[in-house]
């Protein structure tokens, strides 16, 4: 394939990146559930929105060397269709959390479906060795490249990790800024006596 | 070799816009929360701002 098989190495990192986003979605959904602490949903929501960002980037590399490899740029394979069902599950928990202004009930509904959303992952995972198709199950490569590769899924793993938090201090920052504006509101109106700085 | 290229820069482009997006939101957050504070902090006789303007 020449120089194109090196979207190999962008491909297999963001996808695995994409799931292993979702487990993490997952484990803070249910950590909310039962501590009912808005932290464990703001990781969960900012590995939603990382884990949507590396799913897009999964269709789209993978679209590219689908059209290279087998000459077109999308075909209804097992693992293209589950990869297709993870993005649109990673599109609907980001749309209902940003229709949900209660963030209790937006952890609760977001983290439901993260749980429910998760159980597609392994169906991405074996999709090639439980039904017949046309993407590889492991692709047979040199020991130097399956090397990069590997250099590759730890980089991104760190990067994507790095913006996860970065996200979720956002959503912290943005947590505290409006309950000062809140105070500050109630203390301006005469409401409370006075703003305490927490 | 251009299907390859184009790959790698849409794929930067994406993860950069969000990367960006991130830092900007970040340090805007990071600003007023500063003025809200300094707003809301006691000053040198014990009141905020806050309590001086009720």
């Amino acid at each position: 394939m020449g120089d194109v098989q090196r979207i190999l190495y962008l491909h297999v990192s963001v996808a695995w990146c994409g799931l292993a986003c979702c487990l993490v979605m997952a484990v803070c959904a249910a950590m909310f559930l039962v501590r009912r602490r808005l932290e464990w949903d703001q990781w969960s929501q900012a590995a939603a929105e990382v884990g949507w960002l590396c799913s897009t980037l999964t269709l789209l590399t993978g679209s590219a060397w689908a059209h290279e490899a087998w000459g077109t740029w999308w075909t209804w394979d097992p693992r293209l269709t589950s990869s297709l069902i993870l993005w649109i599950i990673y599109s609907g928990i980001i749309l209902v959390r940003g229709s949900i202004e209660d963030p209790y009930r937006r952890g609760r509904l977001g983290g439901v479906l993260a749980i429910v959303g998760f159980s597609d992952v392994p169906l991405v995972i074996m999709a090639t060795r439980w039904f017949r198709g046309v993407h590889p199950v492991t692709p047979e490569m040199d020991w130097s490249m399956r090397c990069v590769l590997w250099a590759c899924v730890l980089i991104f793993m760190g990067l994507f990790t790095h913006l996860i938090v970065r996200r979720r201090r956002q959503l912290g920052l943005v947590e505290r800024v409006a309950q000062l504006e809140a105070d500050v509101w109630l203390a301006r109106t005469g409401q409370v006596d006075s703003v305490l700085v927490r | 070799m251009a299907t390859l290229i184009a790959t790698y820069v849409v794929a930067w482009v994406g993860i950069g816009a969000y990367a960006a997006r991130l830092i900007v939101g970040n340090r805007r957050l990071d600003r007023r929360l500063g003025e809200l504070e300094a707003f809301a902090k006691p000053n040198s006789h014990g009141l905020s701002h806050v309590q001086n303007a009720a």
